[in-house]
């Protein structure tokens, strides 16, 4: 290589590097806003926004039951099935001698409530009608941090008998677990929930839907959780995993058992648990051999999101943990000294200890 | 200098190469590549944002009463400085008060009409002979999902007068939401958005990302928590504003139209359920059990549908209906809505002893909120200020001709020849000969009779009958409709329009060529008066200030009948409506039609063919 080609060569690598620098950190830095801009160019422009929300109302229905005191007696509600299976929130609207659910096209239907489950905040009602337009339920999540979603949902019951409900726009802020807190008020949600920010915390918006631009259901619009002490509101979605695995008719022990396609992963790492709540999540040790070391993962390392979803603790960690199927690659971001390093990871099959 | 650059350039190989390997993985990951059509796409979408922003930003009024307590919006839709509010909002201010620009000036308002029913009102500003102004759309194309722009001052945040600006989709269309009190603050086929609404942001304007207005900011669902904004905000939309426009600009305190009958849902059938039996469309026919098949040109299929127009229409509004009696024959009623009584106000405030000047200035203005509310509803309160509006609207008709004509000018007269058709059939000719003074003459050879000629020399009537020209009274005159519809022609091109039937007042709001139209009502010395109406909007919702209809009766009844003018176009420096229609009551039963077969220049001038004494001695020689 001549001199002139070699040092033409250093200073093309030279730019590409910085260019590839600067690239990554904007990655990494503006990540979640990036991935908002790519969703926020199918709106003004495409018709994206308008077919998704043609395709929920379609699928939405209005849920009269019966009223108590303030307590309002109406509920949002959808079609999960073709053969007029409808899903709802748990509520009291639901404990009167009758519960109807109006369909888009303004008919009324007697419903018969098939389950309620405290825990998920949720209702799967029945109704003696052919229902060909339906939500698919995905088992796995569905929506990532900044993608934009709507949310369609009967708040105040605005809309009376064939009226569409109302829709709102906004982006998936947080993907987040709901914890039991002491000194507020009781909560009887447990469990995941998506935090969006469309204003959905309103009397009769739970049982709405929350969708992405390309129709996939990311949740149910759950139901009010008010702080007594602010008297803020979540604003938030059942995911729909939970909501697949709640009209699956699976509590969660049933779930792990008889799912045989699914292999829990593992990735051979040891986190450092010293038992406090908000301990950050640095890992402790790295099987010999395991996924994570194969991958360049080390100990020390401080975990940084698993799989685009951002872990702040811990118990974190071992929720995302909890969710890896085997075989199934993950990005796993981790701050090594002063560096962010993107690693990709293949979990192997959890060995269940006995 | 190699031996530096060298091991600097190993490191950033390295460095590069898992840049590299990082950056593919990164991609396959979750973001996805931002392609340069996809910036174009964000980078559009967000200057057409800001272009919508900045060119409406100057119309967006804040609203405060002179003691800058409380506040509200507003938004100006007419440079000469009428802006459209919320009743609710200068019902707290009183008559007059202070309107903060986004030029950071504030101007003196005066409340010209209000409508407590559909809440909203007209206010004047004042201090400037221009103002920035916005435009109204046609709200019925509002879709859910468009983006919907919300500005104004919530909380009275603003210190330079300029808006807050919040962005959101509509939420829903054609929304209904109760009232308060009697008849009052009723949002009828209303939008709903879930931009964030806020106390003070009532009264503002409900954008498009084009820049019009598709509704004005009201209410939100409040009822939960307290005043603020929870995802769910109403705005009345444009169209209910066009409505009541005219009403509003008479200086009118507006009430809103009933038919005195209802109607329910009964088995999929829309079915009027009570009806007043004294009611002007009881006696035009509608009976209880008759199913409504549509109103005002609309499929009904619910009765809440049906709540949701009338509520958007006021008082005299004439409305249709077909319906569907018993027999199965169907039958179409047009009947003027009657008025929706509010309650009286309460007790006007008690003035305290001894207060403060400025006190006493917020106390005068509340009573006289207070005498506007408890006036007669539909009178004109402000006749000065009501002519002054008639004037302005002419002047803006005569400035769309104006940009209609383009360079054309005109200074020769007009002959216009139609053929007359009744029932699709032609049954003669209608030669019109037009004067730029105003002056006209018409002459009607039917197919089988007599010919017919009428003459207006700018001041006198004539009509020609057996071959000898005998003169008229104005009030003859008015009740000939071919007379009349060249003469409409020829005076809306002069400087006073229609000022020999007397002075010109707005007498109120109207539908005409089946759109919202301002009645005009010219009234002569002897209390003899005619009629003309202008739509302010054409059928495609731009601002069209065009001549649609002329009556020497309200409702085009009686002897008077009515002309209708559609499709002006521009012949040798005139306008010509080429469709011109004689129409019978308020159902407008055409009768008879004009349709534009030619139209050249007249060279001859009226003293030639318009000098009524020399036709009259003629005849008598």
């Amino acid at each position: 290589m001549s001199r002139e080609k070699q040092q033409a060569y250093q200073a093309r690598v030279f730019c590409q590097a910085i260019v590839q620098v600067s690239l990554l950190l904007g990655v990494w830095l503006f990540g979640p806003a990036a991935g908002l801009l790519v969703a926020q160019t199918d709106l003004p422009v495409g018709n994206a926004l308008q077919e998704a929300i043609d395709f929920g109302q379609a699928r939405m229905v209005k849920v009269i039951g019966a009223g108590a005191g303030r307590v309002e007696g109406y509920g949002t509600g959808m079609i999960v099935s073709p053969d007029g299976l409808i899903l709802t929130s748990q509520g009291v609207f639901l404990d009167g001698q009758q519960t109807r659910v109006i369909l888009a096209d303004g008919s009324t239907h007697e419903a018969t409530v098939l389950r309620r489950d405290r825990e998920v905040q949720l209702a799967l009602l029945k109704i003696e009608q052919a229902t060909p337009e339906y939500f698919e339920l995905s088992s796995q999540p569905v929506g990532e941090q900044g993608d934009w979603v709507v949310a369609l949902n009967n708040a105040f019951k605005v809309a009376d008998k064939q009226e569409p409900v109302s829709v709102m726009l906004g982006v998936i802020a947080l993907r987040t677990a709901m914890e039991a807190r002491l000194n507020e008020r009781d909560v009887a949600y447990r469990g995941n929930l998506v935090l969006i920010d469309a204003i959905t915390s309103n009397p009769g918006a739970a049982g709405g839907a929350v969708l992405t631009l390309d129709k996939r259901l990311v949740g149910v619009v759950g139901k009010i959780i008010n702080s007594s002490e602010t008297n803020t509101r979540l604003n938030y979605a059942v995911p729909v995993e939970t909501v697949a695995a709640f009209v699956a008719g699976k509590s969660k022990e049933q779930e792990a058992a008889v799912t045989p396609t699914v292999v829990r992963g593992d990735l051979g790492i040891r986190i450092m648990e010293l038992g406090g709540r908000k301990d950050p999540a640095y890992i402790d040790r790295v099987t010999r051999g395991g996924p994570a070391e194969q991958a360049g993962l080390k100990a020390d390392d401080l975990i940084v999101s698993v799989g685009g979803e951002k872990i702040g603790t811990v118990r974190d960690y071992l929720q995302v943990a909890e969710r890896l199927e085997a075989g199934q690659e993950v990005i796993i971001v981790v701050k090594r000294g002063l560096e962010l390093l993107r690693l990709p990871v293949i979990p192997v099959e959890k060995k269940e200890s006995p | 200098m190699n031996t530096e650059l060298r091991p600097c350039c190993r490191r950033l190989l390295m460095c590069c190469g898992i840049c590299l390997l990082l950056q593919i993985l990164s991609f396959s990951g979750t973001a996805q590549e931002i392609s340069p059509e996809d910036w174009n796409r964000v980078k559009a979408a967000e200057s057409q944002r800001l272009d919508a922003i900045r060119l409406v930003e100057g119309s967006v009024v804040a609203i405060y009463d002179f003691g800058r307590q409380g506040g509200g919006s507003g938004v100006v839709i007419d440079a000469s400085g009428i802006a459209v509010t919320n009743h609710h909002v200068i019902m707290g201010a009183g008559v007059k008060g202070m309107a903060g620009l986004a030029d950071g000036q504030l101007y003196e308002w005066d409340l010209i009409g209000t409508d407590p029913g559909g809440d909203v009102a007209i206010i004047q500003l004042k201090g400037k002979s221009e103002f920035p102004r916005s435009r109204l759309a046609d709200s019925e194309t509002v879709r859910v999902g468009d983006w919907a722009l919300a500005m104004g001052n919530p909380f009275v945040l603003t210190e330079d007068q300029s808006p807050t600006v919040t962005l959101g989709i509509v939420s829903g269309v054609k929304r209904f939401q109760e009232g308060a009190g009697q008849n009052q603050l009723v949002y009828g086929n209303c939008i709903q958005v879930d931009s964030s609404i806020n106390p003070g942001n009532s009264g503002g304007p409900l954008f498009n990302l084009s820049g019009r207005v598709i509704g004005i900011n009201g209410r939100g669902s409040f009822l939960d928590r307290g005043r603020v904004n929870v995802g769910l905000g109403y705005a009345i939309s444009s169209n209910q504003i066009k409505n009541f426009l005219p009403d509003l600009l008479a200086t009118k305190l507006v009430e809103h139209g009933t038919l005195d009958a209802n109607f329910s849902d009964q088995g999929g059938r829309v079915v009027c359920s009570t009806i007043n039996e004294t009611s002007a469309v009881a006696e035009a026919g509608l009976e209880l059990g008759d199913e409504l098949l549509e109103f005002e040109s609309e499929t009904i299929e619910s009765a809440n549908q049906f709540m949701n127009l009338i509520c958007t229409l006021p008082v005299g509004w004439p409305a249709t209906l077909k319906v569907r009696k018993s027999d199965d024959s169907i039958r179409e009623i047009t009947v003027r809505l009657l008025g929706l009584p509010y309650a009286k106000p309460g007790k006007p405030p008690t003035p305290k002893e001894n207060p403060k000047p400025e006190e006493r200035q917020q106390l005068e203005l509340q009573q006289a909120m207070y005498d506007l509310l408890a006036a007669e509803p539909g009178a004109i309160r402000l006749p000065e200020v009501n002519r002054h509006y008639a004037k302005h609207y002419l002047g803006r008709m005569q400035g769309w001709y104006k940009a209609k004509l383009g360079q054309q000018t005109r200074n020769l007269g007009l002959t216009i020849e139609d053929r007359v058709l009744r029932q699709g059939e032609e049954v003669g000719r209608c030669i019109s000969r037009l004067d730029p003074t105003g002056a006209v003459r018409v002459e009607y050879r039917p197919g089988d009779g007599p010919v017919e000629e009428y003459l207006f020399d700018g001041q006198r009537f004539a009509i020609r009958r057996d071959g000898q020209w005998k003169e008229m009274t104005a009030t003859e005159a008015k009740l000939s409709p071919l007379l009349l519809q060249a003469m409409a022609m020829a005076s809306i091109q002069t400087a006073e329009p229609f000022a020999r039937f007397g002075e010109v007042s707005l007498d109120g709001g109207d539908k005409a060529l089946g759109r919202p139209a301002i009645r005009f009502k010219s009234l002569d010395p002897d209390e003899d008066w005619f009629y003309f109406w202008i739509n302010l909007y054409d059928q495609n919702s731009n601002e069209a200030e065009s001549l649609v209809q002329i009556s020497a009766d309200k409702d085009c009844d009686g002897k008077g009948r009515g002309v209708t003018f559609n499709d002006w176009q521009p012949h040798s420096g005139w306008l010509v409506a080429a469709q011109r229609v004689v129409v019978q009551g308020l159902a407008k039963q055409p009768e008879m039609q004009l349709q534009i077969e030619s139209a050249t220049p007249l060279t001859d001038p009226s003293s030639d063919w318009a000098n009524i004494n020399a036709l009259i001695q003629e005849g008598q020689r």
